[in-house]
């Protein structure tokens, strides 16, 4: 188990679209659990495992998103499940939060299901 | 009050509640997007911004920060760009530990003497010109 001190521990790697290994540690799992309460593990593996789209943000481009499929709401019309992925070296990289969004940001599609859309 | 910055992706997420579902909506501003809460949508959970360091302004000025949460989130960023844990950084400028993080958290209210040895410490930042001018 990789531990960066005692507060920062490796909670696992999971192997993403296109063979990127994502790396889930504590503290930035935390902060998006208590930023998101609505943030779960499975759903951060879901989303990277079997996104819906996959966005290089065109404002930095060490950023990934991956966006799982929506959900259709009253409030907010189509909520998407998102992950934001920091690339670390060629083929890793590191969560940096996951939350819930209403839209997906612009940027270049690096990948896109053909079943994107709305479940 | 929780922030994270990380200086190399230049993301700053500022959330001033946890534990509220939320969902990330557009704002004005394309670098800058908020989280409302889910049964609230007038309740602002928090911001993400993109290109955190040419948004310290909008940040400073925009999002209604009062001058506790400013100072919070100015002493991250500078922290977060020199790469120090809070620890290091609490070392650094000589105040404890508990006090720096409770600085980073805009929690209590800060001591005189604290915010001369910040301002003293980092008077060449302009980020703070805001907070101290």
């Amino acid at each position: 188990m990789k531990v960066k001190n005692s507060k920062n521990v490796l909670i696992e790697t999971v192997i993403a679209i296109g063979d990127l290994k994502i790396e889930i540690w504590t503290s930035d799992f935390q902060h998006a659990l208590q930023g998101h309460p609505e943030v779960t593990i499975e759903k951060v593996r879901e989303a990277v495992i079997k996104p819906a789209q996959v966005i290089q943000s065109r404002k930095n481009n060490l950023v990934c998103l991956f966006y799982s499929s929506g959900l259709m709401s009253k409030e907010f019309g189509t909520i998407y499940f998102c992950v934001v992925v920091r690339i670390l070296l060629k083929g890793s990289g590191k969560l940096e939060t996951a939350y819930e969004t209403n839209y997906i940001k612009s940027g270049i599609n690096l990948f896109c299901s053909k079943k994107r859309g709305v479940k | 009050m929780m922030i994270k910055y990380n200086s190399e992706t230049d993301l700053m997420y500022i959330h001033f509640f946890t534990g509220i579902s939320n969902v990330q909506i557009k704002t004005s501003n394309s670098s800058v997007s908020k989280f409302v809460a889910k049964n609230n949508k007038e309740q602002i959970v928090g911001y993400e911004i993109e290109n955190a360091s040419s948004e310290m302004k909008y940040i400073l000025d925009k999002i209604g920060l009062n001058r506790k949460q400013k100072l919070a989130v100015s002493m991250s960023f500078i922290r977060e760009r020199q790469k120090k844990t809070q620890k290091e950084f609490s070392t650094l400028i000589n105040i404890s530990e508990s006090t720096y993080k409770s600085i980073e958290k805009a929690e209590h209210n800060i001591a005189f003497d604290t915010l001369d040895i910040i301002y003293n410490h980092f008077k060449k930042e302009e980020v703070l010109s805001n907070i101290f001018n």
